[in-house]
């Protein structure tokens, strides 16, 4: 049984100077209050570094050391910070130190990387040397499960991965899960026994070879378990790089997704480059139709006085049209040539014609040549006017520069906002980011190569393990002093294999039946819906609700998530190799006040001791109180003295 | 120094495993399999595993003859 | 109404200050030829009030036959100037008018899309 004692502080995140706090040794719940922002976090933190050396932020995102000393303390000169954890773990007084301070040589630390942290492990007051330390705090909690002990409301959310077994994740973490119900005694077992059988093969192998009648059989053997040798190496390279590849994968899609944001600008500003790409070679085409629609503008501009000139000129020729035909009548009648007036056909009597001579001044030249002259030269201005006033479209011309304009002020608006993203990425963020990108299309792609692999070796294994097999048979067939000693160890090696390798999955469905069973339990204690009648796990320990009418219920809404995971958790728990405090920042997540109650009062019998770090809001004191009745321990308080300095006080 | 949890799990870990061989592999000797157990206990594997592992057989198997 | 007969220019002419105006209005405006350009300032000279008169120093440019090869350019001068005795003459001075009006002093290009905008329906 783990159980924390004390945990010590020495410029940590918020908290400033050295600050601590106990935990009683009764059974029970510690209440920490802090407002958002005080530090509730920073203590889950506290525990992360002591036990691993890692500080979690929010994203799941590594935090980095230098921004991990006290910000006040760091003003005034501070360069480490440190966390001591007091347990007690099988029996056994254990003090565990870390410490985090600058690199050697690293003047004036700026950055992570300047940084080291290190640590020693005291048991009952000596120190443990450095391998053995890391041994015995690998069996105090190992890191792969400490997410059942030490977690917050974000990453309770990420329990996701359990609920939908189908992530690169799931194996690994039901693997942990595995773990920490105690199954690694019967398989490693299993897997010494297969060992132990494969080397008893080989030994009849050679007993074989050393027998004049079996030694054909033997050499068969013989290369066949060669061969199996080479094989089985490279299966275990395989699935070693494939774990490898696997966490790197999950480690780029988290990087990826700190730099979502710097993707989508990278996105957005390609996309608009393309956009402004298109606007130019629109631009250009319009350039070349105006370019053609302005030979004739300089009529456009003048178009109001040539409809004025058109004007005039219809006018003046008229009155000449007029003039030159009141000339030919008038000559016509003054030289009496033809009594008839030549436009109307009639005829004109001898006193009009006398009138008309009379009325005519003295001299005066009625030849209408000039006229005439005038009105040809008028009529052919006219022509040229109208042409022109044809050709002359104003309107048109401002279309085309008005449209040709409103191109531009795109293309200038997005050349700005290129301009704006541009000043948001650093060249450097882009690199990484595209060296991202390509490093995970590169991991994806050597992911399925290696799958390959691991499936066909494992197809050649099974091949050599038929061969074996049936050679195996024929040897036995005939008997043979040496070898039957040999046959014995072997019978026996393979009977025990086979021993393990089922208790192993009879093992591991009792396990999984009692976590149901207990999951199940804690479920129906915590959820307020009354229609659901409990759990169900499958092999690859996903989890779906079962309804009371028997259906299987997936687990979609957040708030069951939530209470689900919580109660998988008190479940493991329960059934734990390893029994431990649990501590929990802000559990509640967007669950309603009845929810929370629950939670409140089934804590208690999730583990021996309880830490819970809430805000007064989440969780009124009145109502832990309450809820908890005389298994509330002590309340603590995270008080504010400044923006960075919080004060561990107990109320 | 086992606590109770280890215990207690130790101890189902066996009752399963003694079960089972009842039931399946009779033929299989029950101290031989707490001795394998006993070897692999908690989890944590000593070097020399493979050896001791090869001697518990070999012994057993030289008995049964 | 008799005309004089004078003889016309054959020949039509940039003064040497107007000369980077034009290749500053063919440019802006996206005109095709300086020849184009010089008849928009033509007109713009026109369009502002522009008197008949004489340029002078405006050297030689182009050949009238370049300048106005269906006659039209000559037909629109003696129908909106009729006094106009010599209408190419009267077409290199509306050119360079124009090309005076244009000059911005050299800060900003000449505004060919606020004449177009500026023309009044008519």
């Amino acid at each position: 049984m783990l159980r924390i004692k004390s945990l010590h502080l020495k410029d940590f995140g918020a908290f400033k100077g050295e600050q601590a706090f106990e935990l009683p040794e009764e059974e029970g719940v510690t209440v920490f209050y802090g407002e958002n922002m005080r530090g509730k976090t920073t203590l889950l933190n506290a525990f992360r570094f002591a036990l691993f050396g890692k500080i979690i932020g929010r994203g799941r995102r590594a935090v980095s050391f230098h921004d991990m000393i006290n910000w006040e303390a760091r003003a005034e000169g501070a360069r480490s910070f440190e966390v001591r954890l007091q347990l007690t773990h099988a029996g056994a007084e254990y003090r565990l130190t870390r410490t985090c301070r600058p690199k050697a040589g690293s003047g004036s630390p700026a950055g992570h990387e300047d940084y080291v942290a290190d640590y020693y492990l005291e048991r009952g007051g000596h120190i443990l040397p450095a391998q053995q330390a890391a041994l015995e705090l690998e069996r105090i909690l190992p890191e792969q499960i400490a997410r059942f002990f030490l977690f917050d409301g974000e990453l309770l959310q990420e329990y996701e991965d359990l609920l939908h077994g189908d992530t690169d994740m799931g194996p690994k973490i039901s693997q942990a899960i595995e773990r920490i119900l105690g199954l690694p005694t019967l398989t490693k077992s299993r897997d010494s026994l297969k060992a132990a059988l494969d080397k008893a093969e080989e030994r009849v192998a050679l007993a074989a070879q050393g027998d004049q009648k079996t030694r054909e059989f033997g050499n068969q053997l013989q290369s066949l378990v060669e061969e199996r040798e080479v094989l089985s190496a490279d299966l275990f390279r395989h699935e070693k790089d494939l774990e490898n590849l696997r966490a790197r994968k999950v480690a780029i899609e988290d990087d990826m997704r700190r730099r979502e944001r710097m993707a989508s600008l990278l996105d957005k500003r390609d996309r608009l480059v393309g956009e402004v790409e298109a606007l130019e070679r629109l631009i250009q085409k319009k350039k070349e139709e105006i370019s053609k629609a302005m030979a004739p503008a300089w009529s456009a501009v003048i178009r109001p006085q040539l409809a004025a000139a058109v004007r005039a000129h219809r006018t003046r020729e008229a009155e000449l049209q007029s003039a030159v035909t009141r000339a030919q009548v008038l000559h016509g009648l003054a030289e009496g040539h033809d009594p008839a007036c030549p436009t109307c056909l009639q005829i004109v009597s001898p006193d009009a014609q006398a009138k008309i001579r009379s009325s005519l001044p003295e001299g005066v030249d009625i030849s209408p040549e000039a006229d005439q002259r005038e009105l040809a030269g008028v009529r052919r201005r006219l022509d040229a006017l109208e042409s022109q006033l044809a050709d002359s479209n104003p309107a048109a011309l401002r279309l085309l520069w008005s449209d040709l304009e409103e191109r531009k002020r795109e293309v200038y608006s997005k050349s700005a906002e290129i301009e704006e993203i541009g000043k948001q990425l650093t060249g450097d963020e882009e690199d990484e980011l595209k060296g991202l990108r390509g490093e995970y299309d590169s991991v994806v792609r050597q992911i399925a190569a290696l799958e390959e692999g691991v499936k066909a070796t494992t197809e050649k294994l099974a091949a050599n393990a038929t061969y074996r097999d049936n050679i195996q048979k024929r040897l036995d067939k005939l008997a043979g002093g040496q070898m039957d000693s040999e046959r014995r160890r072997r019978d026996l090696a393979s009977r025990l294999y086979e021993l393990f390798k089922d208790s192993v999955s009879v093992y591991r469905d009792q396990l999984r039946h009692r976590v149901e069973d207990d999951a199940s339990r804690y479920f129906q204690q915590l959820t307020t819906e009354q229609d659901y009648a409990g759990l169900r796990i499958n092999d690859t320990y996903g989890l779906t609700i079962v309804h009371r009418d028997g259906t299987d219920i997936p687990i979609r809404s957040a708030g069951a998530e939530h209470v689900v995971a919580l109660s998988l958790v008190a479940a493991l728990q329960n059934n734990a190799q390893l029994r431990g405090p649990i501590v929990i920042d802000s559990p509640f997540g967007r669950l309603d006040g009845g929810h929370r109650s629950r939670i409140v009062e089934v804590l208690p019998d999730m583990a021996d001791q309880v830490v819970l770090l809430v805000y007064e809001e989440e969780l009124p004191p009145a109502r832990a109180r309450e809820a908890l009745k005389g298994r509330l321990r002590a309340e603590w308080a995270l008080e504010r003295q400044s923006a960075r300095h919080t004060e561990l006080v107990k109320r | 120094m086992p606590n109770d949890a280890h215990a207690n799990r130790d101890a189902s870990v066996a009752d399963t495993i003694g079960r089972v061989r009842s039931e399946r592999f009779p033929d299989v000797d029950r101290d031989l399999v707490l001795e394998i157990l006993r070897i692999h206990a908690d989890g944590v594997v000593p070097d020399n595993v493979a050896r001791l592992v090869d001697e518990a057989i070999a012994k057993r198997a030289a008995e049964s003859n | 109404m008799a005309a004089e007969k004078t003889v016309d220019k054959k020949t039509i002419g940039i003064t040497l200050g107007n000369e980077r105006v034009l290749a500053a209005l063919a440019t802006e405006g996206l005109f095709a030829s300086e020849i184009e350009a010089a008849k928009f300032a033509m007109a713009h000279a026109i369009n502002n009030g522009a008197r008949r008169g004489t340029t002078e120093g405006a050297g030689t440019k182009w050949n009238v036959g370049s300048v106005d090869s269906d006659g039209a350019l000559k037909a629109v001068i003696e129908a909106l100037f009729p006094d106009e005795s010599q209408p190419y003459r009267l077409v290199e001075h509306l050119m360079n008018e124009g090309l005076r009006l244009f000059d911005q002093g050299g800060a900003l290009p000449p505004d060919v899309a606020g004449v177009l905008f500026a023309i009044k329906a008519g």
